[in-house]
């Protein structure tokens, strides 16, 4: 039976919205779905003359026995350190900025500058003033601190706190523009009437500022995670290589070694999917923590 | 309890002067409003007081004791801000307790305080709420029980009223004088709003660019303004000038505006005789202007023609705005007046309130 006019017009309207997203949903999925079907098809299969055969678990259980990307995810967690540390330093900065102090522009852009930069280049010059011939190993010998002259990037003891330091320098300063952002909308108002109240820097800042502060802190520290998990592959891609020995092993640069350098795309697809799986779990707690912060900003 | 004294006060922003050589005595238990318009100076006045703006000269003493130096949390002042600055994540309870808290007050105190202060304002049952979930009335309230549980030696009010809707506004006004006369507590008072103002002050002071204009009693800055400015700001409709001459004629003296010469009262022509033949500006406030039919008997009326522009009935009286040449006035007069638009009209000044100005000073003729 043919549509009469008004049923085809409700038919259309009820298909447009659908017709006008196509387009984006055939990029996103070939862009997006596909690789990542593709990649956890592969991490249940394992080539066999010629042909991929489905193993099952195999591979995460071989992964599991590796002491190599045992290394790895414990570097992750050891690098998880640094995320406090980034929350507590680009804390205080930002609320030393916001308190005006002379020049306070000037220390804004320093201070943002490192995340701007590109990591390999970061990368790079850190590679520079950590090596054993490094700028900093000679600034330290001019100025008769001979005892404190190490192999920073070369030791297996210091080569992970020294990376470690590179990614906070680069990192913090996305921390104190978003606190300073956050800052700069607290109305001003509620300061004054604190310092009236009778608080005084401490107190003003402990019962007012990071209270305000606390829905772009746990942002933060949820980015910061998710960083420290799957985006320090250029540092320490360009630093150490995840040496010396696998002391700088990282989950990235496990999966990049075993797909490209040592042909296991297999168990490289097994580490990603892990991988995947648990920054989607910090990206989830992320968005479930801004949805509670707009229902709490709402004012009804 | 304490008087507030401003001593040659000045505080500038850079190359603005927001506060120029201000000088007020503030006695105890009074309650003094700063008014004037938007950019006068009034807020930085307060905040100066307050110890939130550091003053670029001068001496702010309260209770005889210079507190230039001292930081806000010890000058023992509470404050109720224009936005209320309630601390969004903590409950009223909590907004109200934490200057106590800050002060280490005992626990029960803290709940005693809190308690009488919320009983007083009629917040008792919002105590547990945040400030986002009470109306603005509510937050208002708060702000006020904040200031209260601290018993301060002096409360600062910054426009507090200005978020509330008209209705509110009123209401809140007159509990707020009442409030002052409950606490028997210094009270500084910041607003534009020249009825607030009057209503509630013991005594104003008027400020402009900075300067203070005048201080006094309600009733003194509506019957004797010092100048042009505090007389066109204190009452509503404002009052209405004519710049004109002064002349004598055959013994009399009359303010001559051109298109009317109106006839001065004989107990004034001692001060005013400086000023024969030379430009003044004549003052007259609506209410001082009647439709000769309702003219209460007594007054010292003085004939005016002039064409009705727009009329607009309040209720209680209706608003004549008048023309007379270039002249536009407004007058209050009786509502069973019957004025029509473009109609001429005719009504009388009375001139036992008339008031005088030089119009190069701008200060009154007295």
């Amino acid at each position: 039976m043919p549509l009469s006019v008004s049923q085809r017009y409700k038919l259309l309207r009820k298909i447009e919205p659908y017709l006008f997203l196509a387009p984006a949903l055939v990029v996103i999925g070939l862009i997006f779905a596909f690789p990542i079907v593709r990649l956890v098809t592969l991490s249940f299969q394992r080539p066999f003359q010629g042909q991929m055969l489905f193993v099952g678990l195999t591979n995460y259980q071989t992964i599991f026995q590796d002491e190599v990307f045992l290394r790895a995810v414990r570097n992750n967690l050891t690098l998880l350190i640094s995320v406090p540390i980034m929350v507590v330093i680009a804390l205080i900065l930002a609320i030393f900025l916001f308190d005006r102090i002379r020049g306070w522009q000037l220390y804004r852009t320093t201070l943002f500058l490192p995340y701007l930069l590109p990591i390999t280049v970061v990368g790079l010059i850190f590679s520079y003033i950590f090596q054993l011939s490094g700028v900093l190993n000679d600034f330290l010998k001019v100025i008769g601190l001979e005892q404190f002259v190490f192999d920073w990037l070369g030791s297996t003891r210091l080569a992970l706190p020294t990376l470690m330091f590179v990614i906070i320098w680069k990192e913090v300063g996305f921390g104190i523009v978003l606190f300073l952002a956050r800052l700069m909308s607290v109305e001003e108002e509620l300061f004054d009437a604190a310092k009236i109240d009778g608080a005084d820097w401490w107190k003003l800042h402990w019962y007012i500022t990071i209270p305000q502060l606390a829905t772009t802190i746990e942002f933060f520290t949820v980015v910061s995670i998710i960083t420290i998990l799957s985006w320090v592959f250029g540092y320490v891609y360009v630093m150490t290589g995840g040496g010396p020995g696998n002391a700088t092993m990282v989950t990235e640069l496990f999966i990049y070694l075993a797909g490209f350098r040592y042909n296991q795309m297999n168990i490289a697809a097994a580490v990603s999917v892990i991988l995947l799986l648990v920054t989607g779990i910090f990206i989830f707690l992320e968005l479930r923590l801004r949805e509670r912060s707009a229902a709490l900003e709402e004012v009804p | 309890m304490a008087s507030v004294t401003f001593d040659h006060v000045t505080k500038r922003f850079g190359d603005v002067v927001a506060v120029n050589d201000l000088n007020i005595h503030i006695e105890d238990k009074e309650f003094l409003v700063l008014v004037g318009p938007s950019g006068c100076g009034k807020s930085t006045a307060l905040r100066c007081l307050a110890g939130l703006e550091d003053v670029t000269s001068g001496r702010i003493l309260i209770d005889n004791q210079v507190v230039n130096d001292i930081p806000p949390k010890d000058r023992d002042i509470a404050m109720v801000f224009q936005s209320y600055a309630l601390y969004p994540h903590m409950s009223v309870f909590d907004n109200m307790a934490f200057a106590l808290k800050l002060r280490k007050v005992p626990k029960e105190e803290i709940k005693r305080r809190v308690h009488q202060a919320a009983e007083l304002l009629g917040i008792q049952d919002l105590l547990n709420r945040r400030p986002r979930q009470l109306s603005g009335g509510q937050r208002q309230r708060v702000a006020v029980g904040r200031a209260i549980v601290r018993e301060p030696k002096v409360f600062l009010f910054d426009e507090p009223l200005s978020n509330l809707d008209a209705k509110l506004r009123v209401e809140t006004r007159a509990n707020i004088s009442k409030l002052h006369l409950q606490l028997q507590t210094t009270f500084i008072y910041v607003t534009h709003d020249q009825v607030e103002a009057m209503t509630m002050a013991t005594r104003i002071a008027v400020l402009n660019h900075g300067v203070l204009q005048q201080i006094d009693t309600p009733q003194n800055l509506y019957d004797k303004p010092k100048n042009l400015f505090v007389a066109g700001f204190i009452g509503s409709p404002a009052m209405n000038f004519f710049p004109a001459h002064l002349r004598r004629d055959n013994g009399k003296m009359y303010v001559d505006a051109k298109t009317f010469a109106v006839e001065v009262p004989s107990d004034r022509h001692a001060v005013y005789a400086p000023y024969i033949d030379r430009p003044v500006i004549l003052g007259i406030r609506p209410e001082d202007i009647y439709n000769p039919e309702f003219a209460p008997p007594g007054i010292l009326a003085q004939p005016v023609e002039a064409v009705v522009d727009v009329t607009e009935l309040m209720g209680n009286e209706i608003f004549v705005y008048l023309k007379s040449g270039e002249h536009n006035f407004i007058a209050r007069v009786d509502p069973r007046s019957r004025y029509t638009i473009n109609q001429r009209a005719q009504v009388v000044f009375n001139m036992a309130n008339m008031h005088l100005f030089d119009p190069t000073t701008e200060l009154a003729v007295r």
